[in-house]
């Protein structure tokens, strides 16, 4: 690794922490020859040695490396968020180098977090089927924010409040049972910077199904369909001019260990990420 | 084959945004031949060969990781570190360990 390089990356080492091998790169080739010289070295030099049995254990007080992501908040629903770009033009398609091609060509994977004060908030608001309801403005706010983003090459750059130029929200409840209550919603949006070089226009359709009285959710799918443009700065290679991007989220299945465990990318950011603001007011 | 998808693949919307981006729809298309007559087969022909998908499942089963996007998960990650290096350290295993910022289990 050179110095002021990246850590990230695949690394082979021992539980004592010396490094046996060390490569971030995304040729499976490249990554599978590491991994077996790196496991070489490791038989040659560490299998037998006696430091191995000794693993150094954490710093005093600090019982687990856990705390390093964000916990679920209590009781909040998880839900996948997956994206994908295409079909692209010939001319579109033919204008990217292969590496892109095969970047593009990548699903992007995230988790949204719906809070459990944000469903009880839609069930009360439920009155009688074929009413109009308000989405909690939080919800339509870190959908809009934070999870319709290009994230199919990598990490992207999230929606500031002011990048939320239009947001036209209806909701309804459809459907209702003595045990739940089902709500459609739709989006109609436009994200774009400030210079106009990256956006993302389009509509959001979905149902969210809630417990009643408990307002557990019982299942959530959203499709967002649209035309982004741009790249965020460590996304770079999107096709070029504006391209069909499609978003789905489908609510985790209970008991799923990366949902529980993993959080949304962008929670780095917890206070926001849980209150997110808009500049506009969404126009119900 | 991903690549092929991503640039022939079936269309998972409705057009563009901007007033395009709610589709269109096989039965609009139908009618309008109907009142127009038979020149427009040629655009019939053409719509079905990138049917929109019918519904919302439908339409976000397209966007979905396939099997092989998900083998990955076929591996038993660890997510705690330091209870890593201990199992690691009771088997005489080396680790291999995946570090990224962000969080590569949700994010690519």
């Amino acid at each position: 690794m050179r110095p002021g390089g990246t850590t990230q990356g695949l690394y082979i080492a021992a539980a004592d922490g010396r490094n046996f091998g060390y490569v971030n790169h995304r040729s499976p080739e490249r990554v599978l020859a590491e991994m077996e010289d790196g496991l070489a070295r490791f038989r040659e030099k560490a299998a037998a040695h006696a430091t191995f049995q000794t693993a150094r254990g954490a710093p005093r007080g600090v019982e687990s490396a856990g705390p390093t992501l964000r916990r679920t908040p209590t009781a909040a629903a998880v839900v996948r968020v997956h994206a994908r770009i295409g079909p692209l033009s010939d001319e579109s398609y033919s204008s990217l180098r292969k590496e892109q091609r095969v970047l593009n060509a990548a699903v992007g994977r995230d988790h949204l977090w719906i809070l459990e004060k944000e469903r009880r908030a839609l069930l009360e608001s439920a009155g009688v089927v074929a009413n109009a309801v308000q989405l909690p403005p939080t919800l339509s706010a870190r959908i809009l924010r934070f999870h319709l983003v290009d994230n199919v090459r990598g990490e992207p750059e999230m929606w500031r409040s002011s990048e939320v130029r239009r947001a036209d929200c209806e909701a309804t409840l459809i459907r209702a049972s003595r045990d739940s209550r089902t709500f459609a919603f739709r989006i109609e949006f436009l994200l774009a910077t400030s210079s106009g070089e990256r956006g993302y226009e389009g509509r959001l359709e979905g149902e969210i199904e809630l417990a009643a009285p408990t307002a557990a959710l019982v299942r959530f799918r959203a499709y967002s369909f649209g035309e982004a443009w741009g790249s965020s700065i460590y996304t770079p290679g999107a096709p070029p001019g504006r391209f069909p991007l499609t978003i789905a989220m489908v609510n985790a299945p209970e008991g799923d260990g990366n949902e529980a465990i993993v959080p949304p990318q962008a929670s780095s950011h917890f206070g926001e990420y849980l209150r997110p603001a808009l500049s506009i007011t969404p126009k119900p | 084959m991903r690549e092929r998808r991503m640039r022939q693949g079936m269309r998972p919307g409705g057009g563009a945004p901007g007033g395009a981006a709610g589709g269109f729809h096989f039965l609009r298309a139908l009618v309008t031949m109907r009142v127009m007559g038979n020149c427009l087969w040629p655009l019939l022909v053409a719509l079905l060969a990138t049917p929109e998908p019918p519904t919302l499942d439908a339409r976000i089963a397209l966007v979905l990781p396939r099997p092989g996007e998900l083998r990955w998960l076929e591996i038993p990650w660890r997510t705690d570190l330091l209870a890593a290096r201990a199992e690691a350290a009771f088997a005489r295993k080396p680790l291999f360990l995946w570090v990224m910022n962000g969080h590569p289990l949700g994010c690519t």
